[in-house]
């Protein structure tokens, strides 16, 4: 029919596992804060050369240097390891939406004309004695359906909110999930910095001080690379879980966009079943609870709500005025089907590239983990990490 | 800042004299709340106590109703039983000093207040400036206990929490008490223990925030949905 338009509903591609050397560099840092670290760095490694290198205080500086970003690797790994957490709602064709699409489908394939045979004849008992109109008794059973299909639509209606709220809860996580990474990535610049100033000491230190050359390269500098791996990796994985989480918000975007064109299409094939009766019966089909079904949908959503209302007026005139009436009618069934059938691909779609999404992000996540025990570890030596003097600046 | 070693001991001498005379805004809230706490039990025990009673006078009512007339003897045995229920239920149950041993089994939201009163018993034993340090953890104490009764007892927040109020804070204080008393009051074993004290309290702090953050970041996704569902900031259709 010329009044709709083709609904394509677009699943996100897969995100892809993100490399080590990609990971940095990833949230931007500005210069003043560079410069700020670089300061913080340039203390500590100062400090760290001044003191004699077989005393406590190195080592209680090294094991600074052990645990460096601690806390700020596990706060990202509890953030991004959210959205394994989070269930692929809507998803699942038994719960939710996915049920109630399908029992929307049941109720109006029951409705549909081209089930009915031909609704102009005359009904006849057993095939030869004319008895009763077979138009007037389909659209009758509208009126029946009419509860149970405004029913449902309800329910539809809750399970877009709730994916509206698994949007803003995505939303924030992000938002937390971004703060994180700016540690991250804070820290990040911290440990990259001290391998450059620790080897540059080291180097300066060879002639002079040897044996100290050498506790830095053997123990400062070794934590320092460690914690470096360490917390790149913790970065990629927090990267892989951030874009993940956009591809469950990008998903449930397509899916709200679904319910509303199945709810439309659906309230829009019975408005024309209710013009098409009066074309072709005389019949007064009063379909109160779907109307006012209606008018709330366009109030919430105002985009299909336009849409909606252009569309019955055309559907009016072109029920009124078509010499097939029912075809009309008809067509507004194929584009309910049309678009419960896009849903449908869209959701194998999706499914598929969340599955290969969850899939990579498991295996990062859990390679991650060894890492995050590690710097448990040395955190028990340390015993705390609070007010290191190597933490990421308050933003 | 460089400070002459003589301002240094001027200042640890005042501070030492101020824990010691002024009492903390902390330790008057501390003292607030443990004041309403043995208050509520009062009442607790008082009710009981009523109760009892009660229940004595009803059963020898229904017993001269239904079995045999009370009589004079009945009444005076009755009175007697109200008196003796009263009595007992004035000391019991029998409020247990919170020791050591069994902190670990307190559950998670009653042991704030186990920790505070078993701290509370061990004031006395402390230096003067640490004395500070642990009214500011029992301060912390009083606002981490509503948080921690809604969180889910298997969390590992609450096993950390467990693990840090019934066994790393009660060691401390513990590890401190033992060392003689001759060397207690020494810079070294104070330094030591208010060190420890601090960790503990940034480390409450965290938890504090860190429970509190949960439920913020449920207001925010309600805000952020209510946004995107009427105003539509966040277009459906984009």
């Amino acid at each position: 029919m010329a009044t709709e338009t083709k609904l394509k509903l677009d699943a996100p591609d897969p995100v892809a596992v993100v490399s080590l050397d990609a990971a940095a560099g990833l949230v931007p840092l500005d210069e003043g804060q560079k410069s700020e670290l670089e300061k913080r760095v340039d203390a500590f490694v100062d400090d760290l050369v001044a003191q004699d290198a077989n005393s406590p205080e190195f080592g209680k500086r090294v094991d600074q240097l052990a645990s460096l970003g601690r806390r700020q690797i596990a706060e990202a790994a509890g953030q991004s390891n959210r959205f394994l957490e989070r269930p692929v709602r809507a998803m699942e064709s038994d719960t939710g939406i996915g049920a109630d699409l399908t029992e929307l489908r049941r109720t109006v394939e029951d409705l549909d004309p081209s089930s009915r045979g031909d609704l102009t004849t005359r009904k006849k008992l057993f095939g030869i004695i004319p008895f009763g109109n077979k138009a007037r008794r389909y659209f009758d059973s509208y009126g029946s359906a009419q509860s149970h299909i405004a029913t449902i639509l309800k329910r539809l209606s809750g399970g877009k909110d709730e994916l509206l709220r698994d949007n803003a809860a995505i939303d924030v996580e992000r938002r937390q999930l971004w703060e994180a990474m700016g540690k991250l990535e804070q820290m990040i610049h911290v440990s990259k910095a001290l391998d450059g100033k620790l080897e540059a000491k080291a180097y300066e230190l060879d002639t002079g001080d040897p044996a100290k050359a050498k506790a830095i390269r053997e123990t400062a500098l070794f934590y320092t690379r460690q914690r470096t791996t360490d917390l790149l990796t913790q970065m990629a994985v927090s990267v892989q879980g951030y874009l993940a989480l956009d591809l469950v918000k990008k998903n449930n975007i397509e899916l709200v966009k679904g319910v509303d064109r199945a709810s439309t299409t659906t309230v829009s094939a019975l408005r024309t079943a209710v013009t098409v009766a009066q074309a072709l019966t005389n019949q007064k089909l009063v379909l109160d609870q779907i109307t006012a079904l209606n008018t709330t949908t366009a109030n919430v959503i105002d985009a299909t709500g336009t849409l909606l209302r252009t569309q019955t007026a055309e559907i009016h005139t072109q029920a009124a005025a078509s010499t097939i009436p029912l075809e009309t009618l008809k067509q507004a069934f194929q584009n309910i089907y049309a678009t419960m059938d896009s849903i449908d691909t869209f959701k194998m779609q999706a499914l598929e590239s969340m599955k290969v999404t969850v899939t990579s992000l498991s295996g990062e996540v859990e390679k991650s983990r060894s890492y995050i025990a590690r710097a448990e570890g040395t955190a028990l030596i340390e015993g705390k990490g609070s007010d290191s003097p190597l933490s990421p600046l308050e933003i | 800042m460089a400070m002459m070693p003589e301002t240094r001991e001027a200042l640890a001498r005042y501070d030492e004299w101020l824990a010691r005379t002024v009492k903390s805004p902390d330790a008057i809230a501390v003292h607030a709340r443990r004041l309403e706490r043995k208050t509520r039990s009062i009442g607790r025990r008082l009710r009981n106590m009523l109760l009892g009673a009660l229940a004595v006078v009803l059963s020898a009512f229904m017993f001269g109703m239904f079995v045999a007339p009370l009589g004079f003897l009945g009444i005076v045995v009755t009175a007697l039983a109200a008196m003796s229920m009263m009595v007992f239920l004035s000391s019991w149950p029998r409020e247990r000093e919170p020791t050591l041993e069994k902190l670990p089994e307190t559950p998670l939201a009653a042991l704030p207040a186990q920790v505070e009163d078993w701290l509370e018993t061990q004031r006395k034993a402390l230096p003067a400036p640490a004395v500070r340090e642990v009214d500011r953890i029992m301060a912390q104490l009083g606002a981490l206990s509503p948080q921690l009764k809604k969180l889910d007892p298997t969390s590992v927040m609450a096993e950390d929490a467990r693990r840090l109020l019934g066994d790393h804070l009660p060691r401390l204080v513990r590890s401190y008490a033992e060392v003689p008393q001759t060397h207690r009051a020494s810079p070294e074993a104070s330094a030591h223990f208010r060190e420890g004290l601090k960790v503990v309290g940034t480390e409450i702090d965290r938890m504090t925030t860190t429970i509190a953050r949960e439920s913020l970041t449920a207001l925010e996704v309600e805000g952020r949905f209510l946004e995107t569902r009427y105003k539509g900031t966040d277009k459906v259709d984009d």
